[in-house]
Formats: structure tokens, C-alpha cells, sequence
């Protein structure tokens, strides 16, 4: 990586514009990620050069935007495309009284910290726009609000912003999907607000093309009593990142966080996670599974914290990997940070073929053993897609995993 | 209609040799129990006959209806007829049993075979529900050995190997199950064969073997009728062991 000239948006609210300026003095201050750091361990991160990327000064037409949300099933309460970045269309047909959801949102976002990382600095510093959902206390939105990012420029840098909050007792569920693009990164980040008693639903699904970069970050403060279930599939990108931070500050809270990944060729997918609890009587649960084959690799880095007070809290953390090939490697690095001790930790990691019990016993009945393979990745994935917090995606994902298990595996997938 | 004949099998495990050269012969329609001891070698006769990976056969070989299937993988033997209920069926997290049984017969349809579960698993008092279920995940050990046996029923196997399909099973799962195994025996157009490993008379006493066969130390040491099976009980397998006879084995 090296330094940047990237030339920022212009447009948006005053308090947007304003932003940009000090993220990117900010940004010029803080050094570029480097694999040297543990944040970065294991990752390409220094095979990312900025200036092979562009910022993206108007915003085109989407060409798959429709194609992917036709694969929706049921209706949706919103619909916000973005291309780029850029707010191409808001749809919101089914939006109950009070819910907001808008793209020039005048409110400037609470909690804007100093910047401790160079990209998330530059990411504030280039974001076309800030889409907001906003969900007013005891207020359910029952159809999904769904988020579709196109990517269309090539070598375009983008940097989508989303925030999402829940007043007290509401309840809603959002989709966040990522398509297109050819030689482009994406820089996105997603904030969410989980008030008291609130219970957020949120999946994440990452189409890009093999070749992009795309570097997701995920922070989610949840209140007391609320739920936030989170569940994020990468099956795209050449180097697909997944920072999710979820900190419950209320007690009663709770989390579960879902992800999934399938990695073939060269890509890399990297997961890492902070589950923190620093409110007492909260639960976090969190299960990765994915699968490598090829010459692809997988990181997952998570980290239970339990800070001081945060008693009778209960952590579980589990990452599944199944190494499907010999150049294939997946690593799995668990951390624990217990302040305090009155706690339930527990967590578990796999990393291996599939399962040679299963898979003889299924060849016990007759199974051819390329077919037996084939049968217990999917079921591995199939296990996880059953626990979807939205199941109006799990078409456009089975769709998606069965392609690409097919030519993977070198078997036609059928499922259902 | 199929006969199994096994002549001198030698079988490793672990560069250890368990079986030293095991010979018998099951006609369609016969129940064959192999009994012996703990160690003996009986679940790695199951596992030598079926295929397992790392049970390897060092000689001697296994024909079903004369085709030689010792040097074949686990699910060539299986479609060539035979079928291992397993002590302990494994759990297949996200793999429906429907699924995978019509993997094992392509050429029949996902609704026909669902159809023959479901009347398989009335017929032997497994709940239907459980069916919808990935294969094992949450059945206990009785609902998991009642699973194997409907599974035997779809698959429609000429020979059943059955090792210790009676453990965890309570009298009136037995009794289901005994039931079942002996219709498939008796009737004209299956004529199951069934060679089943167990430790105790309970399963015996549910399904009545025509010959059982004395497993010690992997060498096939008596034969004899159903009587054997009162002589077992009351002497134990002790005046069968040439060395380190165990003085607690049973």
C-alpha cells in the first residue's frame, strides 16, 4: 500500500462534507495496514496498492441490480440501490409510520470516534453518502429493508456507508448485498444501533467479482434486553474481509453472529470478530463455518472479551473449516479477554477434510465417494443456511453456493 | 437373493493383525450370529466385510452371489448388496436421509423414496417427523438403530451385517426390530441374509439364528445351532482362549 491522492466527493449535507475533510487529514496521519500487524496477520493487505484504484466522481446506471433482487423472495418494506457508493434509488413501498430510511440524512451520526486505522479514515473521507435507516421506538418493520450495493467501475475505489437504528422495542430486518465490479475496492462500513429491548436481523451477502477487494467492517453497540443477529456470506471478491465488532452495553443484551464463506482459486477470505461484553448478564454466540478449496485461504480471528463487571455473561465462539484442497489452508486464531470471572466461555475451532465417519458411512449405503464428498459440503453449508435470520434470502444464496460447489466439487448440486 | 461366502480373511488394523483367517458362508435367507467376547474382533469383521477405510485385508476373500469384493471400495460392496447397520450411526449435520438414499439410488425419485420411508418408519415405530431431520442429528441411540434398519428396508439389501444393532435399544424396539429382520428373511422375494454381531441373547431371542459362529482372538473358534447360545451363556467363552484368557470376560 502507499500513499493516496484519491480525490473525495464533493456533495451532502454540510456535516458530511465536513466529515471527509477531517478523516482525511486524519487518514494522512495514521500508517497503512501492513501484515506485520495481528489486525492484518495472515491477510494480502500488503499486495493492496491504492493507486491502482480511482474514486468514482459520478455515479452510472446499475446493470444487475434488478437480475439480484428478483431472486428475493416476498416482499420488501425498502429498497436502496447504490452503485458505487452513490444512492441510485430508493423504493420504500412498505415502510411502516415513522421509519425513515434516506440517503441525506441531516443528522449528523453519533459516536464518530477518532480514527485509530488509516482505511477507516480514508473510507469517511470518501464515502459518497450515508444511508440511514431509522426505525422509531416500538415500531416493527416486518418485510426486509434491503440494501443493494452494485459495483460498476472498474478500478473504482468505494466506500458505501450504512447506518441502521432501532429505538427501544422496535424490530426490523435488513439485507445487505454486494455485486458486480471487476478490479475495484470496496472500502464499506455498517453501523448499528440496537436500542433496549430492539431486535435487529441483518444479513450481509458478498457477490463480488473474483477480482475485487472488498473490506467490510461491521460495528454494532446493542442495548439492554436487545437482540442483534447477524449473518454474512462471502462468496465473492479475491480478497473478501469481514470485521464485525459487536459490543452489547446493556444487560440482558444478546448477540449471534452467523458467517459463511466458500473459497476456490486464489481468494482469500478473512474473518475476525469481536464479541464484547461489557454489560452484565449478556450472551454471545457466534458460529463460522466455511470451506477452501483450490489454492484459496481463510483467516478467522475472533476475540471474546468480557470486560470488568460484565458478570454472569456467556460467550460462545466456534469456527468450522473444511480444507477441501491440498494448496488450500485455512487458519483460525481464537482470543479470550476476560476482565472479570463469573463468566461462561467457551469456544471451539476445526480445521480439516471432511469427516472420514461420515463420510464411510454414507458410503456404507452406497454412495459413490465423490458423491458422499459433495453431499457433506453442502450439508456443512446447509447447516449453517438453516439458522438465516432472513430466509427471504436463502434462494439467491443456495443459488449462488450450489454454482459454485458445482464447478468446485466437479459434481452437479442440486438442493432441496 | 444373495449368498455371502468368506473364505480365510485376514484383516489389519493399525499394522495389527485382528482377524487371522475367518471363513463362513450365509444362503439367502439365513440369519448367521457372530458372538465372542469384547475385543474378539467382531466389529472389525463388520468393518473388514463393509470396507472401512484402515481396515485392511491382507488375504482371503468375500463373494456375494460370486462376485469378489475384497479388493473394492465400501460403496461398490454396498451396491453389491451388502449393508452395515453401525454400532453408533453417525450424526450428518445439514444432509437429510432422504437425500442421502437418493444418492445411493439415482434412478429412483425423491418423492417415491420419501414415500417408502415414511411407511418403513411407521411400520417399525420410528416417529415420521424425525425423518425431516439431517441424518442422526438429535436421534437417540434407539432412534438412530430403528433409522438403520428403515434405511435396510428402502435400500432393499440382500445381506444385512448388523453389529451390536441391539445395543441401546429397549424390549420393544427389539421386538420391532427382530420383527422386521425376520419378515425381510422370510419373505419369498427379498430373503434377506443377516449376519448379526452381538454380545447377548436378547437380539437372538427376537430373531432366531439358523448357525452361530464363536468369534475369539479373530479366529472363528465354534459353530453350532440356537442352543449354542444357552452353552455360551452359562460357560462364557473361556475354554475357548489358548492364551491370556481374560478371567472376567463373559
Amino acid at each position: 500500500m502507499s500513499p493516496t491522492n484519491l480525490a473525495a466527493p464533493t456533495e451532502g449535507p454540510k456535516w458530511l462534507v465536513d466529515l471527509r475533510g477531517r478523516a482525511a487529514v486524519e487518514a494522512a496521519s495514521l500508517e497503512a495496514p501492513s501484515a506485520t500487524e495481528e489486525l492484518w496477520r495472515y491477510s494480502p493487505i500488503n499486495d493492496l496498492n491504492l493507486q491502482d484504484f480511482e474514486t468514482v466522481e459520478a455515479p452510472t446506471s446499475p446493470t444487475l441490480a434488478q437480475a439480484t433482487l428478483d431472486r428475493l423472495v416476498g416482499e420488501r418494506a425498502a429498497t436502496v440501490v447504490l452503485v458505487d457508493g452513490y444512492c441510485s434509488s430508493i423504493t420504500s413501498p412498505g415502510l411502516p409510520e415513522g421509519v425513515t430510511v434516506s440517503c441525506d440524512s441531516e443528522v449528523v451520526p453519533t459516536g464518530i470516534p477518532s480514527y485509530r486505522s488509516h482505511l477507516d479514515a480514508l473510507h469517511d473521507a470518501l464515502t459518497p453518502a450515508l444511508i440511514t435507516v431509522d426505525v422509531p421506538s416500538g415500531v416493527t418493520v416486518s418485510s426486509p429493508i434491503v440494501i443493494l450495493h452494485e459495483l460498476v467501475q472498474h478500478h473504482a475505489l468505494t466506500a458505501p456507508w450504512l447506518v441502521v437504528r432501532l429505538g427501544a422495542g422496535a424490530s426490523a430486518r435488513v439485507v445487505e448485498i454486494a455485486v458486480g465490479g471487476g478490479t475495484t475496492l470496496t472500502l464499506s462500513s455498517s453501523q448499528f444501533e440496537v436500542g433496549s429491548g430492539a431486535h435487529l436481523r441483518h444479513v450481509a451477502v458478498q457477490l463480488a467479482s473474483p477480482l475485487a477487494w472488498h473490506l467490510a467492517r461491521q460495528v454494532a453497540t446493542v442495548d439492554r434486553d436487545a437482540t442483534f443477529e447477524s449473518f454474512s456470506v462471502g462468496l465473492g471478491g479475491a480478497y473478501d474481509r469481514v470485521h464485525t465488532e459487536v459490543t452489547i452495553t446493556g444487560s440482558g443484551g444478546s448477540s449471534k453472529l452467523r458467517s459463511l464463506y466458500l473459497g476456490t482459486d486464489n481468494q482469500v477470505h478473512d474473518i475476525r470478530t469481536v464479541q464484547d461484553h461489557a454489560a452484565p448478564h449478556t450472551t454471545s454466540d457466534l458460529l463460522c463455518k466455511g470451506a477452501v478449496a483450490d489454492s484459496a485461504t481463510s483467516v478467522y480471528t475472533g476475540t471474546i472479551k468480557i470486560r470488568n463487571g460484565a458478570i454472569r455473561s456467556d460467550a460462545v465462539q466456534n469456527n468450522h473449516n473444511l480444507v477441501l484442497g491440498e494448496h488450500a489452508r485455512a487458519e483460525s486464531v481464537p482470543n479470550l479477554d476476560i476482565q472479570e470471572n463469573d463468566v461462561r466461555c467457551a469456544h471451539g475451532s476445526t480445521v480439516g477434510p471432511v469427516d472420514e465417519e461420515q463420510r464411510y458411512y454414507l458410503e456404507s449405503r452406497g454412495i459413490e465417494p465423490e458423491v458422499a464428498e459433495r453431499l457433506l459440503v453442502t450439508g456443512f453449508f446447509e447447516d449453517a443456511l438453516d439458522q438465516l435470520p432472513i430466509s427471504e434470502v436463502a434462494p439467491l444464496v443456495r443459488e449462488v453456493l450450489s454454482a459454485r460447489l458445482s464447478s468446485t466439487l466437479g459434481v452437479e448440486v442440486n438442493h432441496g | 437373493m444373495k449368498r455371502l461366502v468368506v473364505q480365510n480373511l485376514h484383516a489389519d488394523v493399525a499394522g495389527r493383525e485382528i482377524l487371522h483367517g475367518i471363513s463362513f458362508e450365509v444362503a439367502p435367507g439365513e440369519i448367521h450370529a457372530i458372538m465372542g467376547p469384547n475385543g474378539s474382533g467382531k466389529s472389525t469383521l463388520a468393518h473388514a466385510i463393509m470396507g472401512r477405510p484402515g481396515t485392511t485385508i491382507t488375504s482371503g476373500s468375500i463373494v456375494v452371489d460370486g462376485v469378489e469384493l475384497a479388493h473394492l471400495p465400501a460403496y461398490a460392496r454396498a451396491k453389491a448388496g451388502l449393508f452395515l447397520g453401525l454400532q453408533h450411526p453417525v450424526e450428518v449435520p445439514g444432509v437429510h436421509l432422504v437425500e442421502a438414499l437418493q444418492a445411493a439410488m439415482p434412478t429412483r425419485s425423491a418423492g417415491d423414496i420419501s414415500t417408502s420411508l415414511a411407511s418403513a418408519a411407521e411400520a417399525i415405530g420410528l416417529n415420521v417427523g424425525l425423518l425431516s431431520r439431517s441424518l442422526n442429528v438429535g436421534l437417540s441411540g434407539g432412534e438412530r438403530k430403528r433409522s438403520e434398519i428403515v434405511q435396510l428396508e428402502v435400500l432393499r439389501s440382500s445381506v444385512a451385517l448388523l453389529d451390536e444393532i441391539d445395543s441401546g435399544l429397549d424390549v420393544d424396539a427389539l421386538a420391532a426390530i427382530g420383527r422386521h429382520l425376520s419378515a425381510a428373511v422370510t419373505d419369498p422375494t427379498w430373503k434377506l441374509s443377516v449376519l448379526a454381531i452381538t454380545h447377548f441373547r436378547r437380539l437372538l431371542d427376537v430373531l432366531t439364528p439358523d448357525v452361530i459362529h464363536v468369534l475369539v482372538d479373530g479366529k472363528l473358534v465354534d459353530v453350532g445351532g440356537p442352543e449354542l447360545v444357552s452353552v455360551l451363556e452359562a460357560e462364557g467363552y473361556a475354554k475357548y482362549r489358548t492364551v491370556s484368557a481374560d478371567p472376567f470376560a463373559i
